[in-house]
Order: C-alpha cells, then sequence, then structure tokens
C-alpha cells in the first residue's frame, strides 16, 4: 500500500505540532523517521493511522485506486513503551486481536495465530501473561499481531528503545524479513538512526515541525 | 422472625429475590467496564442523572425507572457522541468536563425538584436506598431483559472488548470501531446504573456493580476468569446478602452491601497474606 501525505497539519488538542507537511511512501518501503524529542514523530504516525484527526490536508492510503481512509486493519500499529495492561491476557490473546476484522472460522484463526508467532519467533510466549513479558517480548508478539491482521504497512514507534544489542539487532533482523519475504512496509521511528543507515532504509528527518531532511 | 422460605412465598419477595439475583449474576460486567475503562466519574453521573429522572417521575408521578432510563440514555448520547465516544473528532470536548458538569447539574437539579415539588421525604430516600419488594411485574421484567442483554451483548462482542480493555488504540488499528463499541458500554452501564438504583438504591449500587468486579480483579489470573468471577460474585453477594438480611432485619440493600464489603475484606486480606508467602 502507498501512502501519500500532501500538506499535512496535525495539531493534537488544537496546537499544530507538524505544519503542511508532505511525503510519499512507497509500497514495500523501509522508511525510519528521525528527529529530536517532540519533534513530531507520534504525532505524524497517529495522523497517518487516523487515530489523530487531520487539521488540515490530506492523507491517501492505496495505489490508483487511493482512500481517504485506510482500509481497516491494514495499517498495523507498534506504539511507544508499549501497552501497560494488567488486564491478565496471554500473548496468545493479544495477537488474536489481530483476527478481530477478518471472519475466521476457529481453526482457521488459531492457524493464522501459530503462524504468525512462528514468523515472529514467539511461539514460546502463548500462555505467558503480557503483564510479566520483557520489552523485547511485547514487541515481537505486537508484531505478531499485526501480521495476525494482515497489515500492509507496519508503523512502530521506537520499537528498539530500551532493548538490549541482541534484542535491537533480533526487530531488525525480522523488520527487514518481514518487508522482504512478506512484502510489508515498515515505517518506524528511532534515535538510533545511525543503525538504519544499511541498504533498503530510507530515512525522514524531523524538526522545527516539518520534515526537513531525506535519505535514502 | 419469618425463616427465608417462608418469606419467599409472598409474590414480591419472591420477585425481588430472584431479579436480585439475576441482577448479581450480570450486572457485576458492567462494574467490570466502569473499572477497566476508569469510568468511575461517568458512573457518579449517570447515578445522579438516574436520581434526578426518578425525582421529576415522582413530581409527575409517573415510573422512575422509564424516566432514569430516558435521562440516561440522552446523558450517554451526548457525552458518548461529543467526548468519549468521539475520540477521533476534531471537535470533541474533554469527556472529563462534560462528566463533571451533568454530574453536579444532575444532582442539584434532582434536590431541586423534590424540594419544589413537595415530594414526601420518604419516597425520597427510597431513591436512595431502593426497595427491592416494590418492584412491579414490569419492573422486573425490565431489570431481567437488561441482566439478558448484558451479557448476550458481551458474549457477541466479546473478541472486541477483550482489545477495548486492552488498549483503545491497539483495538482501533486492529480495525475494532472502538467509537461505536464504547458508545455500546457506555449505553448498557448507563442502563444498568438505573436498573440496579431500583433495585438497591443510588447509595449502594457499587455493591452490585462494582465491589463484584474488584474482588474479580484481584481473583482472576485471566481475562475469562474476570467475567466469571465477577458475576460468581455478585451471585454470593446478592445471595447471602438477601438471607441476612431477612434473619436480621435489616433492609435488603443494606445486607447485600455490608455482604460485598466484608467479602471484599477477606479478599483483600487473603491476597495481601498470598503475597507475604
Amino acid at each position: 500500500m502507498t501512502i501519500t501525505l500532501d500538506d499535512v497539519t496535525l495539531a493534537p488538542g488544537g496546537v499544530p505540532v507538524l505544519s503542511h507537511v508532505g511525503a510519499h511512501i512507497p509500497s514495500g518501503s523501509r522508511i525510519v523517521v528521525s528527529g529530536p524529542n517532540g519533534a513530531g514523530k507520534t504525532t505524524l504516525f497517529r495522523g497517518i493511522l487516523r487515530i489523530l484527526p487531520l487539521y488540515s490536508g490530506s492523507i491517501s492510503y492505496g495505489g490508483s485506486l487511493a482512500m481517504e481512509l485506510p482500509k481497516r486493519g491494514a495499517l498495523g500499529y507498534v506504539g511507544q513503551g508499549m501497552v501497560q495492561s494488567d488486564l491478565g491476557i496471554t500473548g496468545r490473546e493479544v495477537v488474536a486481536i489481530g483476527c478481530i476484522p477478518q471472519r475466521l472460522s476457529r481453526r482457521e484463526r488459531a492457524d493464522r495465530i501459530f503462524e504468525v508467532m512462528e514468523q515472529t519467533g514467539c511461539t514460546h510466549l502463548s500462555d505467558r501473561g503480557w503483564r510479566t513479558l520483557s520489552g523485547g517480548e511485547k514487541q515481537r508478539l505486537s508484531l505478531a499481531r499485526c501480521l495476525a491482521q494482515r497489515a500492509e504497512v507496519l508503523i512502530l514507534d521506537e520499537p528498539t528503545a530500551g532493548l538490549d544489542p541482541a534484542g535491537k539487532r533480533h526487530i531488525l533482523q525480522l523488520l527487514e524479513h518481514l518487508s522482504d519475504v512478506v512484502g510489508i512496509s515498515v515505517l518506524m521511528s528511532s534515535h538510533e538512526y545511525e543503525a538504519f543507515e544499511r541498504p533498503g532504509w530510507r530515512r525522514l528527518h524531523i524538526s522545527g515541525g516539518t520534515i526537513v531532511e531525506e535519505h535514502a | 422472625m419469618i425463616s427465608v422460605v417462608e418469606a419467599l412465598q409472598f409474590p414480591p419477595i419472591a420477585r425481588g429475590a430472584l431479579v436480585l439475583l439475576i441482577a448479581g449474576a450480570a450486572f457485576p460486567w458492567a462494574g467490570v467496564f466502569v473499572l477497566r475503562l476508569h469510568l468511575v466519574p461517568l458512573r457518579f453521573t449517570l447515578m445522579h442523572s438516574a436520581l434526578l429522572g426518578s425525582a421529576i417521575a415522582l413530581a409527575i408521578g409517573t415510573s422512575p425507572l422509564w424516566v432514569g432510563l430516558g435521562l440516561n440514555i440522552l446523558l450517554v448520547l451526548i457525552i458518548g457522541r461529543t467526548g468519549a465516544g468521539a475520540s477521533r473528532s476534531f471537535h470533541r470536548i474533554d469527556p472529563a468536563h462534560m462528566t463533571t458538569f451533568f454530574m453536579v447539574f444532575t444532582i442539584g437539579a434532582a434536590f431541586a425538584v423534590l424540594y419544589r415539588f413537595d415530594v414526601p421525604a420518604r419516597e425520597s430516600l427510597s431513591l436512595l436506598w431502593g426497595n427491592i419488594f416494590a418492584l412491579s411485574v414490569v419492573d422486573a421484567y425490565v431489570s431481567a431483559t437488561v441482566a439478558g442483554g448484558i451479557v448476550i451483548a458481551v458474549l457477541l462482542t466479546f473478541p472486541r472488548l477483550v482489545a477495548l480493555l486492552f488498549d483503545r488504540d491497539t483495538a482501533f488499528t486492529s480495525g475494532v470501531a472502538t467509537d461505536r463499541l464504547m458508545m455500546a458500554v457506555l449505553m448498557m452501564v448507563g442502563i444498568t446504573i438505573t436498573v440496579a438504583m431500583g433495585l438497591i438504591g443510588a447509595l449502594l449500587l457499587d455493591a452490585l456493580l462494582i465491589l463484584p468486579a474488584m474482588i474479580a480483579t484481584i481473583l482472576a489470573r485471566g481475562i475469562k476468569q474476570l467475567f466469571l468471577y465477577a458475576s460468581l460474585t455478585g451471585i454470593v453477594i446478592t445471595v447471602v446478602g438477601f438471607i441476612a438480611a431477612l434473619r436480621l432485619d435489616i433492609p435488603v440493600s443494606s445486607g447485600v452491601t455490608l455482604t460485598g464489603a466484608i467479602l471484599f475484606g477477606i479478599t483483600i486480606f487473603l491476597e495481601q497474606r498470598r503475597h507475604e508467602r
């Protein structure tokens, strides 16, 4: 899925954080968004996801038949700091949330959950309680949830923050694998953008309320 | 002293007991949402609104249940459409502001109506502690229908509700229509509160809604257990509370509330002991 931002202004609480931003995110691309704290990385993501209403401008989703709103479940989101829930929900139940938009039989749902948990290497977390998991384990389950919903674009807000070097490497390899093999676009924010100076990654730098640099 | 079996021979008492049991099994599910979705201030607003509805009904001589239900549905629509159920609208009003406004306005209006229309003190106070034995057949049917509606609605939308309880943004980006679902939850809570007020009154309805949900939250190790334990706790509280009320010759609402409080205290104590071990 291609995403195009045209002259977008985002103003959570009525205060513009990003002004007149434009960007083109082609299908299958891998983009890391950088910028200082408070620059508007999360705001940008929440705008693309339509969690935040647009103040002005437009965002279109899709290729030649672009839509004003994304197809339900087409954008998978893993938020900053991970969900802090004490609900007593298990890893498998979190991944199952991704199956909600699809009309799957019980058997199909079980197969889908197993398939995506295997893809992200977290089958062993199936019965573990969410609140007992580490940051890296939660990241993997969240990615599995996004895959379960058949997301075409993964939007990840600082997915490597707080992870040890091995954990970061795992997530990075997993994202590249999903992008190459499954064909998913990846749009993520990170302060450690040097780690993404690798083939296939683009960088968008946000500062002063707008996208100021774009590196291939 | 009349025995429980003898008491149940009287139709109003039997009807009240049955409705209380059904409510005990189902209403705590609404309490789970009040607790988990942080709707406690909204619960007060809806309680005050139902009180205003009842005050108006007493003043004009009609059914408190229907006027209370009407007012609460209207309030949920206003708060939901402008705030709590409109998270992605640019014209959203902070739900906390709306909730606070209506919380204060409705209780002020309720007391103004009670005073201005000379509603007898006894009837006014019955709004606060309810009267399970004064339920009409229609009231009983409405209560049972609401209880059944809660169970069916929750079972039919369970995966979506789990997603909403887990995290609203996650639910939304996973394809759940969160604003619509939130409106439905608010509506369920509003209706439940109105009906529960008729059973055990405004001051004591937490015994039916919140206490079982809190006890279940402490005991449950999973989301399905949470709902199951809330129901079981609600049943225990209402049955034991009802029997205790008859045996001790106290109002049923007091019996239910005291039982709930004692059970909650025991749960906290046992949980503390478990942690210390």
